[in-house]
């Protein structure tokens, strides 16, 4: 499966296009980062925590997004974007989404 | 180049689980690790409160506090009081102070810096000096185990430990923590309440040779609640059917006598001269009502 | 103990007719779906090439869809332990797809067969009380690719 963010895979041709594919993904964080989150807002630096939390979020999307594609039988996501929303208060949404093709 | 778009299957981009199970699984969780933490803390906490010096305790201002609506209490009490307090052993610098407030409400506390507050509401319920006793020694008993520090370190400690789970959280999920972490204190405060009954059914014990003064007082916060009692784990004390029947089988254990035939034991009046002062004391108070609008 | 009856009553409500309400959301979801499943939605950026008898125009489609309040107490919880928030992920899944039903809808208005370049924005509105959010709106936009006559529907036709 290629996953890619460019309309065309350069060398290859699009037979089919198998329409939109999403993926998305809901986590919250815990307490306890929350509470470490707070601290680190005193002293600024990078949240470890969250970006762990989020790029996992991220993944587990982009393997739905992948399901999906899978499902309606293509061989590649094309023009993929990712879109990240705080969809409730120390919860976020990790969104993908992308074109299901078949290349050639 | 074709264009299609087939039926994505569902499923994908939703969980399976049931809402209400997981409902269910997060809300045990939570009161579970309230309930938790809040145990081991207080265990943690209790082990180290009863190492507060008395006299850093004592250094508490609340003399002023406590003064501000107490009476003179009568030398018989004083005394009965300090002979139980020489009864119980306390510690070498643990002094009890006494002080007696002329109101109605039906209550005896002790407190921090080895206060004991009687009401004249409860004196006047009681029908003899074994119950007199059963209640300074319970309060005493407080004193000596150093619940009243205790206490105040596990709400002052609770306290901040809500406020460190419930920065983020919304009003309910507070409320519910709140809850459940004030229950589990509530736990401790019954035990401490049953320490203190079998402290002060030994003082009897030691006193009269039974503790029907025990039973009694159990009969007369009986009365006073009229019949119905809520919950226990909804309470700070235990509930009084159970706390007579804690007294009975100290008492049966502690002297050797079954419980049947101590029932018959005849209770110690209290003096006549008190019980003239009791009277007065409330006839003073209604006159002070009468007069003020 | 007056606020726990309404809690526990609010709860009850929120659950009972907010599962009905995703019940049969769902249902109409999946019915219109099949329905136009012929205009086919595609996220690439550049149209068929040598197509030059196509009309293009913006359609979007967009919901706002609240959350329950069964649902936001799960989230609330949740957000205690940390994890997959899953009563959110049916109530995301339901407003994307809304989202793209009615841009359909917009587009098959227009006579258009495809629908090009797609894009979402996802944004949470209406704070309610202590922070919490109260709805979601979801947008979904693209390029509606209208043929101009009637040879090229026919050949429009014929891709599919």
């Amino acid at each position: 499966m290629i996953i890619s963010n460019l309309e065309v895979i350069p060398g290859k041709r699009i037979q089919q296009h198998l329409g939109l594919v999403q993926g998305s993904s809901v986590r919250a964080k815990h307490i306890g980062r929350d509470f470490m989150a707070g601290l680190k807002n005193i002293f600024g630096g990078e949240l470890r925590g969250y970006t762990e939390l989020l790029q996992e979020s991220r993944e587990e999307a982009t393997q739905r997004m992948l399901a999906q594609a899978t499902a309606v039988g293509a061989n590649a996501v094309l023009n993929v974007r990712f879109s990240t929303s705080s969809v409730a208060t120390g919860a976020a949404e990790l969104f993908v989404y992308g074109t299901a093709v078949i290349l050639e | 180049m074709q264009y299609t778009n087939p039926q994505i299957p569902e499923g994908i981009n939703t969980s399976e689980s049931h809402p209400l199970k997981e409902f269910f699984i997060l809300t045990g969780g939570v009161i579970a690790i309230v309930v938790i933490s809040f145990y081991l803390l207080i265990v943690t906490v209790d082990f180290f409160a009863d190492k507060i010096p008395f006299a850093w305790e004592q250094s508490i201002p609340l003399e002023s506090l406590l003064e501000s609506d107490t009476a003179e209490a009568p030398a018989y009490l004083e005394r009965l009081t300090q002979q139980v307090a020489a009864d119980m052993a306390l510690p070498q610098d643990m002094q009890v102070t006494l002080h007696y407030v002329n109101s109605d409400t039906v209550n005896a506390f002790a407190t921090l810096g080895g206060h004991m507050v009687l009401h004249r509401g409860l004196l006047e319920k009681l029908r003899s000096e074994d119950e007199l006793v059963m209640v300074i020694a319970h309060e005493i008993a407080h004193l000596k185990y150093r619940h009243p520090i205790s206490a105040a370190s596990h709400s002052l400690l609770a306290m901040m430990v809500l406020s460190l789970f419930t920065s983020s959280a919304d009003d309910i999920l507070n409320r519910l923590m709140g809850t459940s972490g004030l229950l589990t204190l509530m736990k401790f405060s019954r035990d401490y309440e049953h320490r203190a009954d079998a402290a002060a059914v030994d003082v009897l014990l030691g006193r009269y040779g039974h503790a029907q003064g025990a039973v009694g007082l159990f009969e007369v916060f009986k009365a006073e609640r009229g019949g119905s009692e809520p919950l226990e784990f909804l309470n700070t004390h235990p509930l009084t059917e159970r706390r007579i029947q804690r007294a009975l089988e100290l008492a049966e254990k502690q002297s050797g006598l079954p419980a049947e035939q101590s029932a018959d034991k005849k209770m110690q009046p209290l003096p006549a001269e008190f019980t003239r002062w009791l009277a007065a004391q409330s006839a003073s108070q209604a006159l002070d009502k009468s007069t003020t609008p | 103990m007056v606020d726990l009856i309404i809690f526990i009553v609010l709860l009850f409500l929120g659950y009972g007719f907010g599962r009905a309400a995703e019940a049969s959301h769902y249902k109409s979801i999946r019915k219109r779906e099949r329905f136009l499943n012929r205009i086919p939605a595609i996220a690439s950026r550049i149209p068929p090439y040598g197509e030059p008898n196509f009309d293009s125009q913006l359609v979007s489609g967009n919901v706002v869809i609240s959350v329950d309040y069964f649902k936001r107490f799960s989230a609330t919880l949740r957000n205690f332990f940390g994890g997959r928030v899953t009563s959110y992920e049916s109530l995301l899944d339901r407003a994307r797809r809304e989202a793209v039903l009615r841009m359909k809808q917009e587009a098959r208005s227009l006579g258009a067969t495809m629908v090009f370049n797609i894009k979402f924005e996802t944004a949470s509105i209406h704070k309610g009380n202590g922070n919490t959010i109260g709805s979601i709106e979801v947008l979904a936009y693209g390029t509606a690719l209208i043929p101009n006559n009637i040879e090229v529907a026919h050949t429009a036709n014929l891709m599919r």
